[in-house]
């Protein structure tokens, strides 16, 4: 039930940010000042913002754009978490040692505190400074999960047999342990999804995020706070696009963790 | 006694640690800070007086250790803009930020955990799969748009709260529902799990058997029991609450610490950027240490480890 409607709510703001570009007339950087505040009406679906652009279009262009940084930075931290994780956990030895103090450090911090210094200080927002700092505390976790698997996996029989056998590590690693690590990795990465989202809008939100010129959900919140009198649709409709995209993984999240979490029975 | 010692002891990497992160990220700045704090059009005696008076001229070493020095002695430093001593601008702005968090957490403890009782109580009726639909919603909202939503409603539509600043208890409402929007979710969630494994233990089997009334049951045997493990998301909580409240302060002018840390990034005011970053992560640090101590106090197995 939650994993179809998780994959349900996810696979059609896929499906927005993918097409929904090709379907609108206007682009999203669009300004007309004439037609500035302009209520829902069937020539602007979702009405105009303050510089009198198509609030649809934004919506789509930012469907596109927050998922397309989330997917980017989750896919990174997965990468990265993975192979630390991994060497720190099938090796162990002094390189664990550090690695598991630098993701203790890493946890010190509350996450989205360090994103925002990291966003603060890079300054010329750029899709890469964006994502390289919503990259900055991801991996810890993956690497956590990974390492903690890992420990628990390299004790099992599979992997005793196939030291015996002689199989060489890399082959064990990748071959034996990896495919096991798929389920509980697929999780986290829902959950990092939702996550992701919220900070990359908090962060555009703030204007620390995407540049100006990149539409963007979080952006045209910020910018709607000062015009909630005159154009309350400036903050529903890209709000709803955060909340939906973020309960969509939240549900995918629970609902792969109900289905294959081996935990859980 | 030892086990508070030694939990306080491993506190010192991490406070070096978060101080050391803080740092070098504050010195990764692409560019010349003084570039940036003066703009184009400065004199270049200016920006010499400018970076001597930031120890800028020094090697990144001695301003490593002399910071060191300094944070140690609870000198940040003075603000760019105000030119007040770090210190003196954050402590300023800590009662409003604790009193919006204390109203977040109040309401997220006689929220969150009687629906995490009540659904647990009964489990799989319809209440349970209400309070469970609603906790994942919760979960979802971010106070980005709970805070615009609350204002439209309240103090635009109806016009029966202010729209921000802090003032009376009427102005702590809507920021304090919107920052604990998700804790209360998170609270209900753990209270719910909670609960459930606690009314499995034989202790409850008992105590129905000897047929004692359901409400002394659940809140004198279950509940106190449960309570335990909710502890352990304090830390998860504390986290919510320092987060959020950037957000939360920015949308509701609300002059805390994390409005001073927006208004400071919107600055440039870099040294009041960084007390508040180590601030915060020293409240963070904290705040799980006491995390983990009542844990242990709680439960004695712990304090062998």
């Amino acid at each position: 039930m939650k994993l179809k409607a998780g994959v349900l709510i996810v696979a059609a703001i896929f499906i927005i940010g993918l097409i929904g570009p090709l379907l609108v007339s206007q682009s999203p950087l669009e300004i007309h000042l004439q037609e500035r505040f302009l209520p829902p009406s069937t020539s602007h679906f979702f009405g105009t913002d303050n510089n009198g652009t198509d609030i649809l279009s934004i919506f789509v262009y930012g469907a596109r754009v927050s998922v397309a940084i989330s997917v980017l930075v989750v896919t990174l931290n997965l990468f990265v978490g993975l192979i630390i994780g991994s060497i720190a956990g099938f090796f162990g030895g002094l390189f664990d040692l550090l690695i598991m103090r630098l993701v203790d450090m890493v946890f010190g911090f509350p996450g989205f505190l360090l994103v925002l210094a990291v966003a603060a200080i890079m300054q010329q927002a750029s899709l890469f400074s964006v994502i390289f700092a919503l990259c900055i505390t991801g991996w810890a976790s993956y690497s956590r999960l990974v390492r903690g698997e890992i420990l628990y996996l390299k004790e099992k029989e599979f992997v005793v047999a196939a030291h015996a056998m002689g199989f060489s590590n890399t082959r064990i690693l990748m071959g034996h342990i990896w495919p096991n690590l798929m389920a509980p990795l697929l999780i986290q990465s829902s959950f990092n999804m939702a996550s992701t989202i919220i900070a990359e809008s908090s962060l555009s939100f703030l204007g620390l995020g995407v540049p100006p010129d990149t539409p963007s959900w979080g952006s045209l919140l910020g910018a709607g706070r000062q015009f909630l009198i005159e154009a309350p649709q400036m903050s529903t409709f890209p709000g709803l696009g955060i909340v939906l995209l973020v309960l969509g993984f939240n549900l995918l999240g629970d609902g792969l963790r109900e289905h294959l979490d081996p935990h859980q029975h | 006694m030892l086990y508070v010692f030694k939990r306080l002891f491993l506190l010192i990497p991490v406070l070096f640690g978060v101080f050391t992160i803080t740092f070098f990220l504050i010195h990764m700045i692409p560019g010349d800070p003084v570039e940036i704090m003066l703009g184009d059009y400065a004199s270049q005696a200016d920006r010499a007086s400018l970076r001597k008076e930031l120890g800028l001229d020094q090697p990144l070493s001695t301003q490593y250790f002399t910071q060191l020095r300094n944070v140690m002695h609870f000198n940040f430093g003075s603000s760019l803009h105000s030119k007040k001593p770090v210190a003196t601008e954050i402590l300023a702005r800590v009662p409003a930020s604790f009193e919006l968090g204390f109203a977040a957490l109040f309401l997220a403890i006689v929220i969150g955990i009687p629906l995490g009782v009540g659904a647990a109580i009964k489990e799989s009726s319809w209440i349970d799969h209400f309070v469970l639909s609603g906790s994942v919603l919760g979960l979802s909202f971010p106070a980005l748009w709970s805070g615009p939503l609350l204002i439209w409603l309240f103090a635009i539509e109806l016009d029966w709260l202010p729209m921000g600043e802090r003032g009376t208890l009427w102005h702590l409402i809507l920021p304090s529902i919107s920052l604990s929007v998700g804790i209360i979710a998170l609270v209900t969630r753990m209270t719910r799990s909670s609960m459930l494994d606690v009314l499995r233990e034989d202790y409850i089997k008992v105590a129905r058997a000897k047929g004692l009334p359901p409400i002394r049951i659940y809140f004198h045997h279950a509940l106190t029991n449960a309570i335990i493990p909710i502890l352990t998301i304090l830390g998860l909580i504390m986290g919510a609450l320092l987060t959020g409240a950037v957000i939360v302060e920015t949308i509701f002018d609300w002059p805390g610490i994390g409005l001073l840390l927006y208004q400071s990034i919107q600055n440039r005011d870099y040294p009041v950027v960084q007390g508040c970053v180590f601030f915060v992560s020293v409240v963070y640090v904290m705040a799980n240490f006491l995390t983990d101590l009542s844990y242990a106090y709680f439960n004695p197995k712990i304090r062998q480890m």
